[in-house]
């Protein structure tokens, strides 16, 4: 029995190990080699050859010590150098094996087997396990969605807007609960803000202007919420707190300082570094990813519109700024079910999602497949707040703010229509929380 | 006299043998590393057959191939004609027992004259044979220690303020002995410690390797203990 256990593991194994192989793509030439007697650190180096000098690939590594049946646990923060968006040629990955759990026993065999993957268009984080361990992390590739192996898969939801989402992550609430799901954002070009024709604009805040991003990001399919954030620091702080409902609804009345810190959480953009203690912290330590964080707003707004330049990213606009059946199946706002009987002061134990925050994925994604971008809670981005962005292009932008004022992008769900829409801004202090406020995760590659 | 890179070599046989096609037929790729210094790709051996190929010059009637490493040293001699030989630079697919091997192919006259030296670098790696010792044990006594020939490391890449280095020097320093300083005309590769049947003897050793503009030497001390068990007798 001991023995068909071991196979049935090995077996679910092989099967979430296996990874769809850059078409074209081939590794070669794989040395290994620790830079004994300089450092502990491990250059794996190896040849890719992608066929094409344009073309990239993702490195999936699996590393072994010895043969196959003993595979090793290796935390993505253990590794850096060229694993993601390789051109081909000699390329070197660096792997510090002192930040792994093998630091007792030398490894007498350290393996690897490199394989060059496409971009991953989902990434799937399991929050209950420790970074490294086995199926801690899953890669989706746009052919094995659609071979149906994850659910329901919807094409081009949004009139105009070529795309694939995955619409069955909200019919297993894994992912909004103890899995973090995240979609692969692609670098690209986009008018921040908003036309001067558009119903419920604020002027001031609001300049139509050019935004380029340059790299690629991941950004949660959903708003972060209450088990996931429990998952890392064993707290409920939120207000909708009807155990019955609580674990996939968004967390709020949490402040940006707990999100990121208050000392060097505080710093960025001259640092990405957050305070240890502080809720990306701990999922950065937990995870072994370093590239998780708050979106900035640009990255924000560009996932949000998911190629529309209109006020919801459905492709339309508002008639109403208050009650509008446009924004009614696109996110909870005031006008359906937001509202909290029988008064704003405070929810009762035991609201239920239909009044305040929904359920994070109740309603229609956008053409990414982002759920609840307007509406349900505001999320938190890493700028500064700066009343006007200007009407010049830029590129990458981290804010104009000066102020320890931070903004909050997409609408509540206490909220008129004309506050969800997708050019809508607000700011925050950062050490004051809010029922209506909470965030979204984004990770950048390394 | 005209040195060649033997690497230069291997390019050229895996350019001909990519090529014998057809007329007007695309060649397979191949890739072609025209980088100087930067990889130690060039100096590693991923297989126990490395193909060694050559052009005679005019005049040249024979040829002597020394290939000399830390663990053993050979020579063959080529008569004009022979133009390529298979090296078996070690005997299973994979080796655990590592070595730097410098090639050299003496090409003749008649009258044995030395017309052309070409020279090359190999080194035989356990981890290009797909497995590796990684010791992250931080008080590991076995980490400082050597008892015979060694291979270490070099790589300007490994410091991002060396970026552009284009050479390496290796200082090995016998605590209270010889030393030795190491200049090298590359910034990768791998350099063969000859420890066993040489005149460094046994005691402690401080290394240190410096690239140009790099901030800092890297630095690191191994012992060679004396071999055997001493038995103190009162």
């Amino acid at each position: 029995m001991k023995t068909m256990n071991r196979f049935f593991e090995m077996l679910i194994l092989c099967l979430t190990l296996g990874a769809v192989v850059a078409e074209g793509s081939s590794v070669t030439d794989v040395a290994i080699r620790q830079r004994w007697p300089w450092s502990r650190l491990v250059d794996i180096e190896y040849v890719l050859d992608n066929g094409d000098p344009d073309a990239t690939a993702n490195i999936l590594l699996r590393a072994y010590d010895g043969t196959t049946a003993h595979p090793l646990n290796i935390p993505a923060d253990s590794l850096s150098g060229d694993l993601y968006q390789v051109k081909q040629g000699f390329r070197r990955i660096v792997w510090d094996p002192t930040k792994t759990a093998y630091t007792n026993e030398p490894l007498v065999s350290f393996r690897v087997d490199l394989t060059p993957t496409p971009q991953p268009l989902y990434m799937i984080v399991d929050l209950t396990k420790e970074a490294g361990s086995s199926n801690q992390v899953e890669y989706v590739y746009e052919e094995t969605l659609a071979s149906g192996a994850y659910g329901a898969v919807q094409t081009n939801p949004v009139p105009g807007v070529n795309s694939v989402i995955w619409t069955g992550v909200t019919n297993n609430p894994v992912y909004a609960t103890d899995k973090l799901v995240l979609r692969r954002v692609q670098a690209g070009t986009f008018p921040m803000g908003s036309p001067v024709s558009e119903l419920g604009r604020t002027a001031t805040s609001e300049d139509l202007h050019t935004v380029t991003l340059t790299k690629d990001y991941y950004i949660g399919v959903f708003e972060v919420t209450q088990q996931q954030l429990n998952h890392i620091t064993n707290h409920w702080p939120s207000s909708f707190k009807n155990t019955d409902y609580r674990a996939a609804r968004p967390v709020e009345n949490i402040k940006f300082t707990d999100i990121r810190g208050s000392s060097i959480g505080t710093n960025w953009p001259s640092s990405h570094a957050v305070d240890p203690d502080s809720y990306i912290g701990k999922l950065r330590t937990r995870t072994g990813f370093s590239g998780f964080d708050l979106p900035t707003e640009a990255q924000w707004e560009y996932a949000c519109r998911a190629g529309t330049d209109t006020a919801l990213y459905t492709g339309e606009n508002l008639t109403n700024t208050a009650s509008d059946a446009r924004l009614d199946a696109v996110g909870r706002y005031q006008y359906n079910g937001g509202k909290i009987p029988p008064s704003w002061t405070t929810p009762d134990q035991y609201c239920v999602p239909t009044n305040g925050t929904a359920l994070v994925g109740s309603y229609l994604p956008n053409a990414w497949g982002l759920y609840d971008m307007l509406g349900n809670v505001q999320e938190s981005c890493l700028d500064r707040f700066a009343t006007s962005l200007g009407t010049g292009a830029v590129t990458d932008p981290e804010g104009l703010g000066t102020s320890t004022s931070r903004t909050a992008r997409g609408g509540t769900w206490g909220s008129g229509a004309g506050s969800s829409r997708s050019a809508s801004r607000a700011g925050q202090d950062p050490a004051v929380s809010s029922w209506i406020r909470g965030f979204r995760l984004i990770w950048m590659q390394p | 006299m005209r040195e060649t890179k033997m690497a230069a070599v291997l390019v050229a046989l895996a350019t001909t043998l990519a090529g014998s096609q057809a007329l007007g037929a695309l060649s397979a790729s191949v890739l072609v590393d025209a980088t100087t210094c930067r990889y130690r790709h060039w100096s590693t051996a991923y297989t126990n057959t490395v193909p060694l190929r050559w052009d005679w010059i005019q005049d040249a009637t024979h040829a002597k191939l020394d290939i000399v490493g830390m663990n053993g040293t050979f020579t063959t001699n080529f008569a004009a004609g022979v133009s390529n030989c298979l090296w078996h630079a070690f005997d299973t697919a994979a080796t655990s027992e590592e070595d730097v091997y410098d090639l050299t192919l003496t090409v003749y006259s008649d009258g044995e004259t030395v017309l052309e030296t070409l020279t090359a670098r190999l080194a035989v790696v356990a981890g290009a044979g797909g497995g590796a010792a990684v010791n992250a044990v931080a008080e590991s006594a076995a980490w400082s220690k050597v008892r015979k020939n060694v291979v270490i490391p070099y790589d300007a890449a490994w410091d991002p303020a060396a970026t552009n280095a284009l050479s390496a020097t290796l200082a090995i320093e016998k605590v209270g002995g010889l030393s030795q300083t190491n200049a090298f005309t590359d910034a990768a590769g791998y350099y063969g410690w000859k420890l066993v049947h040489a005149n460094w003897g046994y005691g402690t050793f401080n290394l240190s390797l410096t690239f140009p503009e790099a901030l800092e030497p890297l630095t690191a001390t191994l012992t060679r203990p004396i071999e055997g068990t001493m038995v103190r007798v009162q």
